[in-house]
């Protein structure tokens, strides 16, 4: 099916729950609708499906992820939907003099171009990686690729996999790749066992999230019976190995997150590190349009600021999910059907009343959802000095480029005005790789914010530029031929199963 | 306490390198940047080292040319300065004078080049024409289209990213005070000085005073000097780059286009770094342009751009592109600079325009050398801002 | 190898031919090209790194493909990449830098 030059109603970025949620409401409404995502296949990360090829059977069974795939059987059903999957949005911007938004993408090295009156960028978060000596050796990945591979390849990752991090995130990871016959050499926490389990202690939230908190209760379970060991109290000190990982080293550290140098450190053999500290916001698409963001430092950094109906400060332009706020996948849903209300007022297609009403039930959902998940993030917060513990001097900040913690304080030491983020990666580098600063942003803030005495929000953002993956030249000039952003022709395939 | 010899405004590259040469000559300086330093044009630039004629120079007809011939002599001049730099700032700042091209795909392009050259001979500037086997032994990299170039062996290139803090550094060392975060709000005189009013998270005063006040604002340039009362026309102009990724070492020269928007060049770390004036758009508040955002890209001039950069290197088209950037860039009617002092009674300074990275260490230097001693080693009266003074003239003695 | 694949051979797609570096190595539809370097203990793009986030935000996992039916090899993220019957991946030199 081909459609040449159309301008959607909307266009939305992300085809997780908050994309998926979205779209739903928009279609019942009788918008024209397109989803674009990298991936080959809707669900986004919480639901990175099987590829068409591969049985379906046993993919995310439990509980947990009923309603959710409930909810991506049926908007993959949905006929009037147009998907352009496989497909990386380069950038947002709004559409000069006319009215609404142009976006440009690449899929399979071939440049598109969408046009939409109103954009829903969704494009959830990603993994923060912790800086320690050994950090980015191959062998060394986050827990949400490790499970990722498992969910969609069905591939466990590692002979012998390690688990080090802060967040409660990592047991399901761990039982989960046990479950599959993996073998798990240990799963290690910085906090406290007290802390971890200190979820126990707030029965209006275990009444309220019950399901949640069986499966992380039989997660530990379930290892501790396949005699995993457990520790609590450790931060990566170091991964060592000749050309990857073979062994990790743990230092046992204080609830502030400080090495506490008298207690012995403990060496486990592992081919495979997961690290799960944190998660941030993919906020810089949004960004790149001109939404405004403020600092989170628990719920994934600079996240997109918001209407109730999830209008960004871009008129037309509304942010949901991860983008918001580090929330899960929940909450993520039920701010796509809020996006998706606002979207239908911005269209006419409802009027504000109407959307209120509708509301109204989400934004209670929504509430009590923030609630949990804020509770989340303060049990799985990092203990303030651990990243500055973890990390020695020479251990490497920008994986792409290379740059150290010794890097970054030369420079600000030597060059008193520095006083951004981005003037720091003006004079470093440290952000100016493939990965476009995403993996090195939060720990280089941290790292001036403390050297400097000062409040990362005040460092800002990196700068978000177009385009917002790196994208291979010759696809680029083979668009410009036509005059322009000419409206390309834009092969659009309903999603394969 | 609060007494200056010299107010600079503007902590871009002609700043800094400004503040540095004055207070190495002893007098007492005060530079104050109302963002980051280099974090305007300064940091944003392309940070070619051109001294052949630019594109934009020679493309409107023999005339214009043989004016805008006169900055030839400031070429030389900075070439001179860049060559000892990194050794007198004592920083590594990326500088590489391998040499540069400026190609030629058609016949009025090779044309172009034969003029370009009688013009630059007259001034000292030892342009080579390449052609066919001697071309491609000097760059292998050229693409089948190019068929002649002209070479300038001083041509090269050096890293915005580094430059003006390396003088900001050699500024602060040499006595001068570098405030960033620091504006200055409102200009008065009285009593033969300047009185500068500043605000701003990191002002140390309120108030300063200064004998003399060096404009080196930038595209914002006009605005400083009306704080002034005085006019200076400089017309912002909002510009974009490309860069790639690392590539293995392979195009050592800056190369530029004769008839065509293309400046490439690739820096140490590997990076094809892509632009050549290719103009943004600002994004508009309220039906006007609103100068304090960054200017939106316009991704067509992207595709040209690059479409120009594979045309002269084909091994461009197997890169990825990393990133694009806006800037702002000032501009001055004439495309010459000011140099020198805006009104001669009151001390007020201009350091404006022209290639301003390329040029800015000599424009800095001149300065310095002006208003320490009241004359410069070399003849800058084509950039004399007195040819304002038909406006000026009307104005001086206001603030 | 490296890790496994969970129930071995059966719930995936057919084999198919796929060369990694030049040697032939097990494969079958729908496995992305990460997968592959993973179970054959692989590094990706830069030699000092490995693949960090599998959903195409590192960059780690560059690699060179190149296929019969294409005339240019190209540069592709492993991880969001199937491999396909008649393809070859290329690690290290002669993929980047
Ligand atoms: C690796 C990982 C594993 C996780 N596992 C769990 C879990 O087991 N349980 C849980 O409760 N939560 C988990 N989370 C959190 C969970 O993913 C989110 O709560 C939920 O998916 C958020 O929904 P979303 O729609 O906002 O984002 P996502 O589901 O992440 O969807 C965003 C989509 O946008 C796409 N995208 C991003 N950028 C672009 C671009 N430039 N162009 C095109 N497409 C783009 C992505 O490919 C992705 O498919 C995980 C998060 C991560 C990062
Ligand atoms: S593994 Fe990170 S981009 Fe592929």
């Amino acid at each position: 099916m081909t459609n040449e030059a159309t301008t959607y109603d909307a266009a939305i970025v992300g085809a997780g729950p908050a994309g998926l949620a979205a779209a739903r409401e928009l279609s019942s409404r009788g918008a024209r609708v397109v989803i674009l995502d990298e991936q080959a296949r809707p669900g986004g990360q919480i639901m990175r499906q099987r590829p068409a090829e591969f049985a379906e059977d046993g993919w995310l069974s439990g509980g947990l992820y009923r309603k959710l795939k409930a909810l991506l059987r049926e908007v993959e059903s949905l006929r009037e939907l147009d998907w352009s999957m496989s497909t990386t949005v380069l950038g947002v911007a709004d559409a000069d003099g006319d009215e609404g938004f142009v976006l440009t993408a690449v899929r399979a090295d071939e440049s598109l171009t969408f046009r939409a009156k109103t954009v829903l960028c969704c494009n959830g978060c990603y993994e923060r990686p912790a800086v320690f000596p050994g950090a980015v050796k191959p062998g060394v990945m986050g827990a949400g690729a490790v499970q990722t591979l498992l969910k969609s390849q069905k591939i466990v990752a590692g002979d012998a996999i390690f688990f080090a991090g802060a967040h409660p995130f990592q047991l399901l990871v761990a039982a989960q790749i046990a479950q599959a016959g993996g073998r798990i050499a240990g799963v290690a926490f910085a906090q406290s066992r007290l802390r971890v389990l200190s979820i126990l202690k707030e029965p209006w939230l275990l009444v309220s999230h019950w399901r949640v908190f069986a499966t992380a209760f039989g997660n530990l379970v379930r290892l501790r019976r396949a005699g995993v060991p457990l520790y609590f109290g450790y931060a990566m000190k170091e991964a060592i190995g000749a050309n990857r990982v073979e062994t990790v080293i743990l230092q046992p550290v204080d609830s502030g997150g400080r090495a506490r140098t008298r207690a012995p450190t403990k060496r486990v053999d592992a081919d495979l590190l997961a690290m799960s500290y944190a998660f941030e916001a993919s906020s810089e698409l949004a960004r790149q349009v001109g939404a405004q963001s403020r600092w989170s430092e628990l719920s994934g950094g600079w996240v997109a600021t918001h209407s109730q109906l999830m209008e960004s400060s871009v008129p037309g332009l509304f942010v949901a999910g991860e983008v918001t706020g580090v929330a899960g996948a929940d909450a993520s849903l039920v701010e796509g059907c809020l996006a998706g209300l606002g979207m239908a007022v911005a269209l006419g297609s409802i009027d504000a009343e109407e959307a209120a009403r509708c509301a109204a039930p989400h934004r209670r959902r929504l509430r009590n959802l923030l609630r949990f998940a804020q509770y989340l993030a303060r049990l799985a917060a990092v203990p303030a000095q651990l990243f500055e513990t973890m990390a020695g001097a020479s251990a490497v900040v920008c994986r792409c480029e290379g740059v150290t913690r010794a890097d970054i304080a030369e420079a600000l030491a030597g060059n008193a005005q520095i006083s951004t983020a981005n003037s720091l990666k003006l004079f470093t580098r440290a952000g100016m790789g493939l990965c476009q600063g995403r993996l090195c942003y939060a720990n280089a803030a941290a790292q001036m914010a403390a050297q400097r005495g000062a409040r990362v929000e005040t460092l800002g953002p990196f700068q978000a530029q177009w385009p917002a993956r790196p994208v291979s030249i010759a696809s680029l000039i083979a668009a410009g031929d036509e005059d322009c952003v000419a409206s390309r022709t834009t092969k659009i395939r309903k999603p394969c199963r | 306490m609060n007494r200056y010899d010299v107010l600079v405004i503007g902590g871009g590259l002609i700043g800094c390198a400004s503040a540095c040469y004055l207070a190495r000559r002893g007098l007492r300086v005060f530079l104050a940047e109302k963002n980051d330093l280099n974090s305007l044009a300064s940091g944003q630039n392309a940070g070619s080292l051109h001294f052949q004629l630019e594109h934009r120079l020679i493309e409107h007809g023999d005339a214009l040319a043989a004016q805008f011939a006169q900055v030839l002599p400031l070429n030389a001049y900075a070439s001179r300065l860049w060559a000892g730099l990194e050794e007198d700032l004592g920083a590594s700042l990326g500088v590489r004078m391998d040499g540069g091209l400026m190609l030629a795909a058609t016949d009025e392009e090779t044309e172009l080049l034969h003029k370009k050259q009688a013009l630059e001979s007259k001034s000292g500037i030892d342009t080579r024409m390449l052609k066919g086997a001697a071309l491609r032994a000097c760059a292998p990299y050229l693409g089948e289209d190019v068929r002649a170039a002209s070479f300038l062996a001083t041509e090269g290139s050096a890293n915005p990213r580094l430059v003006t803090l390396a003088y900001a550094r050699a500024a602060a060392k040499a006595g001068a005070g570098v405030y960033a975060g620091c504006e200055v709000a409102a200009l008065s005189r009285g009593g033969g000085v300047w009185r500068a009013d500043l605000i701003g998270a990191n002002a140390p005063a309120a108030r300063i005073c200064a004998d003399n006040v060096l404009n080196a604002a930038g595209a914002f340039a006009g605005r400083a000097a009306l704080l002034a009362h005085l006019h200076l026309p400089v017309m912002p102009v909002p510009l974009m780059m490309c860069v790639t990724d690392r590539a293995p070492p392979a195009i050592p020269h800056l190369v530029q286009r004769a008839g065509a928007r293309l400046s490439m060049k690739q820096a140490r770390d590997g990076n094809i770094i892509i632009g050549g004036g290719w103009p943004a758009r600002f994004r508009t508040a309220n039906g006007t342009p609103d100068f304090s955002r960054r200017p939106k890209l316009i991704h067509s001039n992207v595709a040209r751009n690059l479409a120009l950069a594979v045309q002269a290197a084909p091994l461009v088209a197997q890169r990825r592109l990393l990133r694009c950037w806006t800037g702002v860039v000032g501009v001055t009617p004439d495309q010459l600079p000011y140099l020198g002092a805006v009104s001669k009674s009151s001390g007020f300074y201009a350091a404006v325009g022209g290639s301003g990275f390329t040029l800015g260490p000599a424009y800095a230097s001149l300065m310095a050398e002006l208003i320490a001693t009241g004359e410069t080693s070399l003849d800058i009266s084509a950039y004399d801002p007195a040819r304002l003074s038909s406006v000026n003239g009307f104005m001086e003695g206001a603030a | 190898m490296r890790g496994k694949r969970v129930d071995g051979a059966s719930g995936r797609g057919k084999p198919i031919e796929v060369r990694l570096n030049g040697q032939p190595v097990e494969a079958y539809e729908g496995e992305t090209v990460l997968a592959l370097l993973i179970l054959h203990g692989e590094r990706a793009g830069a030699p000092e790194r490995g693949p960090f986030c599998n959903m195409g935000v590192c960059h780690d996992c560059l690699v060179t493909l190149s296929h019969s039916d294409q005339a240019h090899p190209r540069e592709a993220r492993a991880c969001l990449t199937a491999a396909t019957d008649g393809m070859s991946v290329f690690i290290g030199p002669g993929g980047r830098r």
